[in-house]
């Protein structure tokens, strides 16, 4: 889809219209796709509609308003921004725009509780002597594996191409948080309750907040970092404080 | 969208539905940016046919996401770049599968409304 845009795109990469009304309304027309759309497609939304935004008002002119009028009537006639930007999210989201609301948080809660449950138990089962006895004598691979797993959907969001990913990246973060909460609090409850001792106890406990403390600063990171590379032009940024100057 | 002369309730959901099949009508006439697919929906309609021009542009997203019409970006001199759009040959086959039920339905309708009903099955 970008590669016939990207001639005229980048002629006109910093061409605005000379109305603020004009820039303001397709503000408001691109905010719902802000995050969810790379920088790239918005501007060429924002292109195609800014033209034909320009044709109405050109129409407008020449049947006798003035500049205002014209802008106000033609803007009037392109209608709300908001649910038209709405309208184009549902067109260009891949799978999230599709499912309704409740079917897509079902989604991400089987898949989160899926794949958290799986790799937590898959880590016990498999490396848990070992890694206690000789890797991390101090810290459990659960709270190893816990603080580690939540930098996956970070990592994901960083090479995704994609606006669906950051919603499974939250929820992932957040599931994989809640996964290792959960194992810890099984363990300690059913099968070490007779052996630990309390300091033990408030080790683990400690160990379960700090996972999913990392598990959420992860995927803040991942968001912040989403935002900065991947919905925000830096030149664009650029431009901004060039202009304020 | 709505039937300005008409001013019937209906009409905005009777339009809604069939707004892919309007498009495709009017780039099926020749390629346009969508300022132009607005004012030709007007023309054709005989300025009955009235949208909120905005409307148009997931209409026109979703065709091209679909492979129904292609855009194609055309520089203007003196003016912003537009966005030109062609029907495909999806596109047609489309067209002429949404003509055809529109044609059925109306046909269908039409008997009911005059109480025919010793009507042929179409």
């Amino acid at each position: 889809m970008h590669s016939q845009f990207e001639e005229p795109m980048s002629q006109s990469y910093r061409y605005r219209h000379p109305s603020a009304e004009v820039e303001d309304y397709l503000d408001h027309l691109c905010h719902p796709l802000v995050e969810r759309l790379p920088f790239a497609e918005r501007e060429v939304i924002r292109a195609e509609v800014r033209a034909h935004i320009d044709g109405l008002i050109r129409a407008h002119c020449e049947l006798g308003s003035s500049e205002s009028e014209a802008t106000l009537a033609a803007l009037n006639q392109f209608g709300d921004p908001k649910s038209i930007g709405q309208a184009l999210l549902r067109e260009h989201s891949t799978v999230r725009g599709k499912l309704p609301l409740a079917a897509w948080t079902m989604l991400n809660l089987t898949l989160g509780a899926a794949a958290g449950a799986s790799l937590f138990v898959g880590i016990d089962c498999l490396l848990h002597t070992m890694l206690q006895a000789t890797i991390f004598p101090f810290l459990g691979p659960d709270l190893v594996f816990g603080a580690a797993v939540g930098w996956v959907p970070a990592l994901i969001q960083l090479r995704s191409p994609r606006p669906v990913v950051p919603a499974i990246a939250r929820a992932a973060t957040v599931y994989a948080g809640s996964m290792a909460a959960l194992i810890l609090f099984v363990e300690t409850i059913s099968c070490r309750w007779s052996r630990i001792s309390i300091g033990t106890l408030q080790f683990m406990l400690l160990a379960t907040l700090a996972s999913a403390a990392i598990g959420a600063l992860a995927g803040a990171f991942g968001s912040y970092a989403q935002r900065k590379l991947y919905c925000f032009a830096p030149d664009k940024q650029l431009a901004l404080r060039r202009t304020r100057r | 969208m709505y039937l300005r002369r008409c001013g019937l309730d209906f009409g905005r959901e009777l339009i809604k539905g069939n707004t892919r099949t309007v498009v495709l009508a009017v780039l099926n006439h020749g390629s346009q940016h969508g300022y132009g697919v607005a004012r030709e929906i007007e023309r054709l309609s005989g300025q009955t046919l009235l949208l909120k021009e905005g409307t148009l542009y997931p209409v026109l997203h979703g065709l091209e996401r679909d492979g129904l019409i292609a855009g194609q970006w055309q520089v203007s001199i003196g003016g912003p770049p537009r966005k030109l759009y062609s029907i495909t040959s999806a596109g047609l086959e489309e067209l002429d599968k949404r003509t055809r039920l529109w044609n059925d339905f109306s046909l269908m309708l039409n008997r009911v409304i005059e109480g025919d009903g010793d009507a042929q099955p179409i």
